[in-house]
This record gives C-alpha cells, structure tokens and sequence, in this order.
C-alpha cells in the first residue's frame, strides 16, 4: 500500500478526530470521487489496483466513522492503544504502514498533532468578513459557497426540493421571477443549510436584499408565489 | 501607511518581514505553460499590493516573458537577464516601478537566446539577492516545465504555489513538476552521499532497484542510514505546497485542487494546502487585452474576487508562518541558499 503516513481511518478520510458526522460524509464522498476510475486527478498517479485498494480503504474507514457506535468502540480502541480488541466487526485495518515515519516527524501524538496544522479545507472561512462582521449575502456569495463546496445546483435541489431554476434564480438575483419574500427566506435558509451555512444569518442577509428590490420595484400583476 | 492596512499587526513593527528574515518569497509554477502562473502571480502581486503591502514581482520565464505586458509594463531594458549575464550583480537595480502604486517588477525580457537559464551558481547568487529586496512579498513567476532553476525558484520561497488547470494535461503536469520539486527538495536534505545517490536513482522512474514511490524510496534510505530517514520525513513535513485551479467551471473543477490534496497526501505523504480557485471569467480576458491585472481593471469580477481571497490567505499564511517560526532563517525555509547543487 502506497498510504505515506496513514495510522488511522482518520487519515485515510483526511479529516480530524473530531470531525462531524457531517464532515465525515462529505470527505468520504469527495475521496470516492477522487479515487473513482477514470479520475482526473488519480489516473495518471495510480494504476487501476492500487486505486481499488484506496477505494477499499476509504470504504471501510467510512463504514467505520459513518456508524456512531462503530466509531465510538474504534476511538476508544485508538485511545487504549488495543488495536486488536475491536473484533472483526470493527475491521481493524491492516498494520500501519508507517507509523515510524509518523513518530520520527511527530514528538506529540499524531491526533493532537494534526489539530494544529494550520488547515484551508474550510474554505468558506473567508466568507467571515475579517472584522468578525456579518457579511452580506446576495447570489454571487451563495454561488460561490455551493461551488467552494464542490456542489452542483442539481445536488442542492434534489436534497431541499427547491426547483434548480429557482435555485438558479437565486444565485443570478433574477428577483422578478422569484416568488413572495416568505418562499424566498425559507428557499435560502434551506439552502444555505444544506451548504452547512448560518441559515438563520444569510436568509435574513440574503431576504434583506430582496426585500428591498420589491420595494424599489413591485411585481406587476402576478399572484405572489404563484406561476 | 501600511500599518494601518493591517489592524492586526503591533504599532511599530511590519508584520511579514522583518530586516532579518526579508521578504516573504512566493514562487508560482505548474509544469505546463498556458495554466496560468503568469497570471495567477500578476493578480496575487497586484492584490497585496491593494492590501497595502510593499510587493516586488519577478518574472524568471526568461524564455517566454510576459509578467511586464500583464501588469501593463512596457518591456523594460533592465531586466532579469542582465543578473543572469552578470552585467548587473545588485538586483535592487533591476527593479522597476508599475502603473499599481506599491507594486513594482523585475521583468524577464531580453534574454539571452543561446543560454537563457543561470548556471547553478549565478542561481544560489540570484536566490540569496531575493531576500534583499525591498519588499513585504516577492512574488516569483515561474517558467514552465521542470528545468532545475525552475524547481530552485520554486523551492526557495516560503510558499510555493502550484496553478493547474481542470484539464489532464495540465495535471499530469502538475504532478511531474511537483514529484521533481519533492525529489529535489529530499536530496537536498540528505547529508550523505549515498542517500543522495539513491534520491537521485529513484528520480529516475524506471530505476532498476525498483523504487517506484517515496515510500520505497524511505524504505531504502533507512536500510542504509536510519538518521537519514529522518531528515526524509521532516523534509517531507516542511514541504507544503500550495494548491490553485485555475480556469474553473464546474463544482467538478473545483473539487480537483481536493482530489489533487488527497493525491500529495496517499502518494508523497505531503500535506499540501488548497488555497483556492479561479473561475473562468470572460473578465480576465478582457483584462489581459488592456495589459492589467483583473484585480485592478475588473475588481468586482468573480476572478478578481477569488483572486484576492487566494491572495488574502496567502498573506495570512506568510504571517502564521512567521510567527510560528522560532527565530528568522535568513537562508529561506530549508538553509536553501547555502548549499549549490548542480
């Protein structure tokens, strides 16, 4: 196995031990897709075997985290340092490849260790203005949010069941041919959930903004909400 | 003036660069030409400079250079070529100003036709040069391809950014260009000779001992000198390069610069960071024809607007860099400039 330094289904999901049940979805489906035949970024890197055998991996490093009860037992495995007493429903991996180059690099213990490593994986963390003001939401930064996210316009709509083109019409501020301010909220609020936003924060931002165009520019004609 | 562009930093003291450790050093590069890099380096340099920071931009493509025309500069007489042809040994001479205030540039014209890279002495001169300008950032403009004054540019800064484009092309390059930056970069820290022979043997991919991976490579370093396998895996820790897309369409595209993290992290065992993406914005084209930065000509542009975020966390990353540091290396991140090598 070509792993570097993986100890633990940690590494192998490319997360931190304190990782939301969240975060451990969204890793595992980004490395599965990294890792997927035919991918762009692994191809040219790995031969089909050896990209199997880290979709193996990544699989069963999920099957574990992804379980609340298998991750508990799995962490006080880890803690305890009984790295066999888990049994076999924990699938123990096999025996860390390098955990001596861990060692040599690393006084501390590695999971303490990593929290420290200055990290850009959250990249919405710009989206905070520097001054620790709330920033202001309009489409273009609801874009940007979902795209920094690596999801589609079609993700969001599946999981909210809010039409793409509506979705859409959000994001390119097409405030005409978007319904009464109430659907426009919880259209945002969802979707800025759905991102892992304050949705609280950015539907009010966000509604603000609308709300002010209705008022510069009534809808002529059309029962709010309704097309 | 500057200080007040910066709320965070004391009364008194600059932030990122200090008399003793100079400035903070970006090299941008990406293996294939056409990703990027030159304008990846001009919105970067230009968006610091918004910032309010002292910024010198460098172009070393001395076979292709256009940072001056990007950055709307028309081709300067004094330029790179001149420290390489050593008709001028104090680069602080070479630097010109450009039409964004607090922004200047070496620029890379008027290379020599027959020799256009410095031989590796006239580099080690050229890297040590660097950390006297008088600037916050230096911004250094790679060429492409994986030349080893490339790679020597590209390991001297404290950040080294790696541009690609969402194509196959542009990522198999990225990869050639960063597998010799990390080969280059463990031979330079090995001590002996032999571990530096074996580096040397596994850049080579179709060695006959069949080292195929750094992993193997490790294997075969310790078996001949553990203490060596320990300068390996701390030059492995240091080295983080920086990830940027370029040329973004899709949420796809943007997912790359994580798959392209995933890849350094299970195959160089490197941890690289993915500062951010650009999306392909009719605006940078529209900015490259009025020879200006996007930054400056279409502020409020998606590409400018991310431009400036990768330049913010750049900048950002210069200073924790800095400030975890227990005390300023003046020879760069790895005592770079010390030590030739051929």
């Amino acid at each position: 196995m070509r792993g570097f330094d993986e100890v633990d289904h940690y590494d192998t999901l490319e997360i931190r031990p304190d990782a939301t049940a969240d975060e451990v979805e969204r890793a595992y489906r980004l490395l599965i897709a990294t890792w997927a035949d035919d991918s762009l970024a692994t191809y040219s890197m790995f031969g089909e075997e050896e990209a199997g055998a880290m979709r193996d991996r990544i699989e069963t490093a999920y099957r574990v985290l992804a379980d609340p009860e298998l991750r508990r037992r799995y962490d006080a495995a880890q803690l305890s340092g009984a790295e066999q007493d888990s049994g076999a429903a924990i699938a123990v991996e096999e025996p860390v490849v390098l955990a001596p180059l861990a060692e040599a690099s690393l006084a501390k213990p590695l999971a303490e260790a990593r929290r420290e490593v200055p990290t850009f994986d959250r990249m919405d963390d710009v989206e905070e203005a520097d001054d620790g003001t709330e920033v202001a939401w309009d489409g273009a930064r609801l874009r940007r949010a979902r795209l920094m996210r690596g999801v589609e316009v079609e993700d969001v709509a599946t999981a909210t069941k809010i039409s793409p083109a509506y979705l859409r019409f959000l994001e390119e501020e097409r405030f005409d041919d978007l319904p009464a301010v109430v659907y426009v909220r919880g259209f945002v609020a969802a979707y800025a959930r759905y991102l892992g936003l304050d949705a609280a924060q950015v539907s009010r931002s966000y509604g603000a903004r609308f709300e002010e165009h209705r008022r510069a520019k009534p809808p002529r004609g059309r029962l709010l909400g309704h097309r | 003036m500057r200080h007040e562009a910066d709320p965070r930093s004391r009364p008194g003291t600059r932030p990122d660069a200090t008399a003793s450790s100079g400035p903070h050093l970006l090299a941008v590069g990406g293996g294939k030409g056409g990703v990027g890099k030159t304008l990846l380096t001009a919105n970067i340099a230009a968006a610091l400079a918004q910032a309010g920071r002292r910024v010198v931009a460098i172009d070393t493509d001395l076979e292709g250079a256009n940072l001056h025309t990007v950055l709307g500069v028309p081709a300067p007489r004094a330029s790179l070529a001149d420290f390489v042809a050593k008709r001028e040994s104090d680069l602080r001479k070479l630097v010109v100003d450009t039409p964004i205030p607090g922004l200047r540039l070496i620029a890379g014209t008027q290379g020599h036709l027959g020799a256009p890279q410095p031989r590796s002495f006239r580099r080690v001169a050229l890297l040590s040069e660097l950390r006297k300008l008088p600037a916050d950032h230096v911004l250094v403009d790679l060429g492409a391809g994986t030349h080893p004054s490339v790679m020597d540019y590209f390991l001297v800064g404290q950040d080294g950014i790696l541009v690609l484009t969402p194509e196959p092309t542009s990522v198999e390059n990225a990869y050639s260009f960063l597998r010799a930056a990390f080969y280059r970069r463990l031979r330079l820290a090995m001590t002996s000779e032999s571990a530096r022979a074996l580096v040397h043997q596994a850049m080579d991919q179709g060695n006959q001992r069949g080292i195929r991976t750094p992993l193997d490579l490790l294997r075969e370093i310790r078996t001949i000198a553990p203490e060596e396998g320990e300068r390996f895996a701390a030059a492995v820790q240091g080295f983080r390069p920086r990830i940027v897309v370029n040329a973004a369409r899709t949420a796809e595209d943007v997912r790359l610069g994580f798959a392209v993290k995933s890849v350094c992290k299970k195959y160089f065992g490197i941890e690289a960071d993915y500062v951010g993406y650009v999306n392909h914005d009719e605006a940078v084209t529209q900015a490259i024809r009025q020879r200006r930065p996007v930054v400056v000509s279409h502020p409020h542009s998606d590409a400018a607007v991310y431009l400036t975020r990768i330049a913010r966390k750049l900048m950002d990353a210069g200073r924790r860099a800095r400030g975890s540091r227990p005390a300023p290396r003046p020879h760069g991140a790895h005592g770079y400039a010390r030590r030739p090598l051929a």
